[in-house]
């Protein structure tokens, strides 16, 4: 139980009673507003009126009388005063806002900063949608996790934090994967959804699930120092297949895990996808449909271009969009783009056959026993300036083809040093390059070449639990 | 193929902002000799979302480019093989595919999706900007 905190002085608990009196009239006013609601629309259909969603905004939308009854307790007037100010805003938009409700798919670098902005400004209901716990790794950018909540469930962490900047909005934890199967039951019950996740297969089925429930779709997405937001299917507008109705290549899909991220862009793109959805709740100015903004953190550029408006092929908005529920909740988005649904699930490659490749542990035998070897370390410079084995030589998988000559002298050298033949290892972050690099050496005329399964992962998991992980 | 650097101060000019350590100048390779300099066009090509990767990470570039002998005018398409076989330095299956560039791609034209000014046979004019951005898909 809270202890409180009682005042040693009879005027501080006068005053403590006040405080406390002013509470209780503020909750009671709360309580007779959501009575009221209540009793307009009946106890099992208390559905929020769609008086904004495809930007249709409801002018008869029922505030009653608005200079006494408009929608907003005393409690709520002092709260939200600095939004009420505005002329642009006002009291329409935030009794728009405070009845609207918000779905957050994803509670991670871009889902922080929207989930906090709508909590804090007074949206009615915000509901969040993610699967996974909190990381040490994520803090940097993932501002609305606080250490305490590391290994706990992210929409938990999102949750905790929103409730205590605004307990007046209500926060519905949606503690699982959006996946075909259960997504149309979630978005439905929202007005708004936002994109805030880190990878194409849900960005595709986020927007069919969408176009299918015809709700707004406010789309942000942020890698390396780049970011880019736009609104699909709102105002006539197109959805995301219309802008890409082929899913690209693997090989150009980078993600946060392995390309990195300056924590702030995703914070700047998730800032402005709580705007736009502020924006389209509150029916006010013109939302982000058929324009794309992109943000350059490097130039310190955001620049908005227009885009294609929605395309008659479409297959999921289309004149003749033969896309059903149906064929949703059956559709293998994986399948379709060739990636995972999860920025951290790892493709684990099988290039070379098991002869030419060995475990951490039996590299760290050959090093205990002080076995001729050479260790070729086949990441990018910067990430072997992160941290490496000692004794390894850093040559990148891009230039490896040039540095032949160099590894076949270092072998030498080692063999001439020891009298024994040397072996050639090869290792990397996961055991994917290391694997492409050992079968071009292979074909290059090292046929005894090997690499370390699971690369350095591997090393600070079974071998030195204090290699620094990353 | 004649490279060098021009003073930045032309390109702040003509974008509104200096972006020196991006910048390049790459003159087209293949201009006839004694050939009109009318027909040599200025454009600003730029590259984000990854694509810079493709071209040395170098995001913006200064170039001319002169139309196929015997046209007036240059269009999306001729630009794409120019840019195919004079920026795209690596992976160029990362930029095109047949003859237009690989999906994920958008081009926008004076800040305009090409999509809108006619995709492959979008006609080119002095002094556009031409911007291609891989779409991201983190956060």
């Amino acid at each position: 139980m809270d202890s409180y905190n009682i005042p040693d002085t009879s005027d501080g608990i006068i005053s403590e009673i006040e405080k406390l009196k002013a509470q209780k009239e503020a909750l009671e006013d709360r309580i007779r507003f959501l009575q009221a609601r209540l009793d307009e629309t009946g106890p099992n259909s208390v559905k929020r009126d769609a008086f904004v969603v495809n930007g249709s905004c409801c002018p008869s939308f029922s505030l009653g009388n608005a200079s006494t009854d408009n929608g907003l307790t005393p409690e709520m007037i002092y709260r939200y005063s600095r939004h009420l100010l505005l002329p642009n805003f006002g009291v329409e938009g935030q009794s728009k806002l405070s009845k609207s409700s918000i779905l957050v798919v994803g509670a991670g670098g871009l889902g922080s900063p929207v989930a906090l902005y709508l909590a804090a400004c007074g949206a009615g209901c915000i509901g969040i949608v993610d699967s996974d716990i909190v990381e040490i790794n994520n803090l940097h950018r993932q501002i609305i996790h606080k250490e305490e909540f590391v290994g706990q469930a992210k929409v938990k962490s999102a949750a905790d934090a929103c409730c205590s900047i605004n307990s007046l909005v209500k926060l519905v934890e949606h503690n699982e994967a959006l996946s075909p199967t259960n997504a149309l039951e979630i978005v439905r019950k929202y007005d708004i959804v936002v994109d805030a996740t880190d990878n194409l297969p849900s960005r595709y089925m986020i927007s069919d699930c969408c176009v299918l429930l015809d709700k707004p779709l406010v789309s942000g997405a942020a890698l390396g120092l780049e970011g880019q937001l736009t609104v699909y299917h709102h105002n006539g507008g197109p959805c995301y297949r219309c802008l890409f109705p082929t899913p690209p290549p693997t090989a150009a899909c980078q993600r946060c895990s392995d390309s990195g991220v300056l924590g702030v862009v995703p914070g700047v793109i998730g800032c402005l996808q709580a705007l736009e959805a502020i924006k389209i709740a509150s029916a006010i100015g013109e939302p982000l449909a058929e324009r794309m903004l992109i943000f350059d953190a490097l130039s310190s550029r955001i620049r908005t271009v227009k885009i294609r408006g929605k395309s008659a092929q479409c297959i999921a908005c289309g004149e003749n969009a033969r896309f059903t529920k149906e064929t949703f909740q059956c559709f293998d988005y994986e399948e379709f783009t060739q990636s995972p649904m999860s920025d951290k699930a790892r493709p684990k490659l099988s290039l070379i056959p098991e002869s030419a490749r060995i475990s951490s542990h039996d590299y760290k035998e050959i090093l205990d026993k002080g076995q001729p070897h050479i260790l070729i370390d086949v990441r990018p410079a910067h990430h072997f300036k992160i941290t490496a084995l000692p004794n390894s030589m850093n040559i990148p998988l891009s230039i490896l083809e040039n540095k032949l000559p160099m590894i076949d002298s270092a072998l030498k050298e080692v063999e001439l040093a020891s009298n024994e033949p040397a072996c050639l290892y090869v290792v990397c972050r996961r055991g994917n390059d290391s694997q492409r690099a050992v079968q071009f050496l292979a074909d290059n005329g090292f046929s005894s070449a090997k690499d370390i399964i699971g690369g350095l992962e591997s090393w600070a998991n079974n071998v030195d639990p204090k290699f620094p992980a990353y | 193929m004649p490279s060098s650097r021009e003073p930045t101060h032309t390109h702040s000019q003509k974008l509104g902002f200096c972006f020196s350590a991006f910048d390049q100048r790459i003159s087209s390779a293949s201009r006839p000799f004694g050939e009109s300099e009318l027909l040599i066009m200025q454009l600003t090509l730029e590259f984000g979302g990854g694509l810079e990767l493709l071209c040395e990470s170098i995001k913006i570039h200064e170039v001319d480019v002169n139309p196929k002998s015997g046209e007036d005018k240059l269009i999306m398409r001729d630009l794409l093989g120019w840019i195919k076989a004079n920026i795209i330095k690596e992976r160029p299956e990362m930029f095109m595919k047949g003859d237009s560039v690989r999906p994920g791609v958008l081009v926008l034209v004076n800040d305009c999706d090409w999509e809108l000014s006619g995709n492959l046979d979008t006609s080119l004019e002095e002094k556009d900007v031409v911007v291609f951005i891989s779409t991201l898909h983190g956060g």
